[in-house]
């Protein structure tokens, strides 16, 4: 049973429509990614959920209960906003009490509470410290951990990590993921960045303009995308039209829709190998990027470009103008609706 | 190092003069009224500071000027503050339509601005004769040559300067933190007490420190108001230096040093407070 249900959710910013019919449900203790490009709608979505946004059209259920149009400050939900949200004037502990007050729990109850979220975030040292004294990182963790405090039912964290360097983002990726766990508490992230996706979610929602365009687990997004926009956003896809891959491969009718083709799953080499259902085809290399242990190639396959991964190894480097063949097996080469345009 | 500080010398050289404005108006006629305060026909004496603390009719001009300011100064601060905070939830061509008028108004002080009280609010005011028309007796009596009636133009002149001032506080309120006391269960009150009230305050002291100063140093609208008939500590400045009978500059140094010195003691103080609240400004 769900325990965050979205029914046909439509919201509208005067002429602009944000959400059009959205129906998701969230099951308990999950950690559900909201991802997709600026303007797609996850925030506003989010912030339906929390009370902060009134919903246009349709219903939105909590453990059970309506609550379109219950008050925010009776939904019980903690939230982590990008940045900025610590309260300027009071110190980390005073930041963490401040839902506890309001809830008027008994002073040993409030301290012994705050201890352990600062211990759960890893900042019992600064209990005493100002928003300002903190780092970008510190106040996101300070952040979390006012938002879990208060024991809320679900936690929604609206790209916390995106004003964060990249180091640090990784760190505080699994430090987020470790607490959710811990606490079994449910989740949905917000962003924007698929791989930050991947790697935190259980669920991923893939929304564009407003719409639910794909969900599944990380692996079922990445390997099946259902759709070029899913193809593209999600794993870096070529995405060809039915006429581009026959170009490609040079046979016909091979597959009647678009097609999509995970970089890693196309081998180049200088020879041809002739394999047993899989796609070869010759072309000419355009340039190469290198992505840490990966080099990333765009080949130029009868004038359309294609773009191969190989593993950083010296018998995969291979010069700009160079001739290679490429080979894809046949399974890898996957149907996707080209949505319209 | 040597060229280091050529360099920081060059730089000072363009605030010379700003540095040689400041000297010769203001720390040189300084100087000269604090030794004029101690002197009597040439010699030295305590006798005007004697007579500002204990002459009745220096105490209640110093009275009623601490009087008219700080209360002007307060309610003016409260009209600021309510309406920095509608114009800073508002948008769009209302709001650019205000602040022009604010822009415009905090100029329109002095002179014109008693006229134009005189004008509303004199004997045969427009608005007292409206009140004599149809009997409502809070306008037909307004006496605007009064402490209470000078109140009034002392308040509206403290609206304009201090709603521009306590908009960019406004401004500095973030939603995330309202959305975040929101969400913990907080309502408005709670928040404004809590958090935007405090966060604000070094910015409403400041802003109360220039009411303050305008207030106690206005001269001209008082002056073409109630003249003499209401001590207030400006007019009897001025007075002392430009009397029809006697000039007194010793006593008129004296008076305007008392002055200098309650500007400085209320900024003193509420910098001792705003030092408090700016503790957990961001950095």
């Amino acid at each position: 049973m769900s325990f965050i249900k979205f029914e046909n959710i439509s919201k509208s910013f005067d002429t602009l429509k944000v959400l059009k019919g959205i129906n998701l449900e969230v099951k308990e203790g999950e950690l559900l990614t909201l991802l997709g490009p600026s303007g797609c709608g996850k925030s506003t979505l989010l912030r339906c959920l929390a009370g902060l946004e009134e919903v246009g059209e349709g219903r939105i259920y909590l453990d059970g209960k309506d609550i379109t149009y219950v008050d925010a400050r009776q939904r019980r939900i903690g939230m982590v906003f990008q940045q900025y949200s610590l309260f300027p004037n009071m110190t980390v502990r005073k930041n963490l009490e401040f839902g506890l007050k309001i809830k008027k729990l008994p002073k040993d109850q409030i301290r012994k509470e705050v201890d352990e979220a600062l211990q759960m975030v890893g900042l019992t040292d600064k209990d005493n410290a100002y928003p300002g004294q903190l780092s970008g990182g510190q106040q996101q963790r300070v952040a979390l951990a006012r938002a879990i405090v208060v024991k809320p039912k679900v936690l929604l964290l609206d790209e916390p990590l995106s004003a964060i360097d990249a180091k640090l983002r990784k760190s505080l990726q699994t430090e987020i993921r470790r607490i959710q766990k811990e606490l079994n508490i449910t989740t949905i992230f917000v962003t924007h960045d698929q791989d930050e996706a991947m790697i935190m979610s259980d669920r991923i929602c893939l929304l564009k303009e407003g719409k639910l365009e794909q969900i599944g687990t990380p692996i079922e997004i990445y390997t099946e995308p259902k759709t070029t926009f899913a193809a593209g956003f999600i794993g870096n896809y070529n995405v060809f039209e039915h006429s581009e891959f026959e170009k490609i491969t040079g046979e016909k009718n091979v597959l009647p829709v678009s097609v999509a083709i995970r970089p890693e799953t196309i081998t180049i080499s200088k020879e041809k190998k002739e394999e047993a259902n899989a796609y070869e085809f010759k072309g000419k290399v355009v340039e190469s990027r290198s992505r840490g242990n990966v080099l990333r190639y765009v080949i130029d396959v009868n004038g359309i470009r294609i773009e191969a991964d190989a593993l950083f190894r010296s018998f995969s480097i291979f010069q700009d103008n160079c001739d290679v063949w490429l080979s894809v097996a046949k399974h890898d080469c996957l149907s996707v609706e080209r949505e319209a345009v | 190092m040597i060229k280091n500080i050529k360099k920081a010398g060059g730089k000072m050289a363009f605030l010379l003069p700003l540095a040689f404005i400041v000297i010769l108006f203001e720390w040189i006629p300084l100087a000269d009224m604090v030794i004029r305060s101690f002197m009597d026909g040439g010699t030295f004496t305590l006798d005007n500071y004697a007579s500002v603390f204990t002459k009745p009719v220096y105490l209640v001009a110093m009275k009623n000027s601490l009087w008219i300011t700080l209360s002007s100064s307060v309610i003016g601060l409260i009209i600021d503050f309510f309406v920095g905070m509608a114009l800073s939830g508002s948008k769009g061509k209302g709001k650019s339509l205000y602040l022009s008028l604010l822009n415009l108004t905090s100029t329109f002080s002095g002179v014109p601005l008693s006229i134009a009280f005189i004008t509303v609010l004199g004997t045969s005011g427009v608005f007292v004769l409206i009140g004599r028309q149809f009997g409502i007796d809070a306008l037909a009596n307004y006496h605007l040559y009064s402490l209470g009636g000078m109140f009034v133009i002392y308040v509206y002149f403290q609206i304009p300067m201090g709603t521009l001032l306590m908009l960019s506080a406004f401004e500095k309120i973030r939603k995330e933190w309202k959305e975040s006391a929101y969400l913990m269960g907080a309502g408005n009150i709670k928040f404004w007490t809590h958090i935007g009230i405090p966060v604000m305050m070094p910015a409403i002291l400041g802003t109360f420190n220039m009411l303050f100063a305008n207030a106690i140093a206005s001269y001209a609208t008082p002056y073409l108001l109630v003249n003499n008939s209401i001590s207030l500590l400006s007019i009897k400045v001025v007075d002392m230096f430009v009397g029809d009978v006697k000039q007194r500059p010793g006593l008129g140094s004296a008076l305007a040093i008392v002055l200098l010195v309650i500007v400085v003691v209320q900024i003193g103080l509420t910098n001792l407070c705003k030092r408090h609240f700016e503790k957990g400004a961001e950095k």
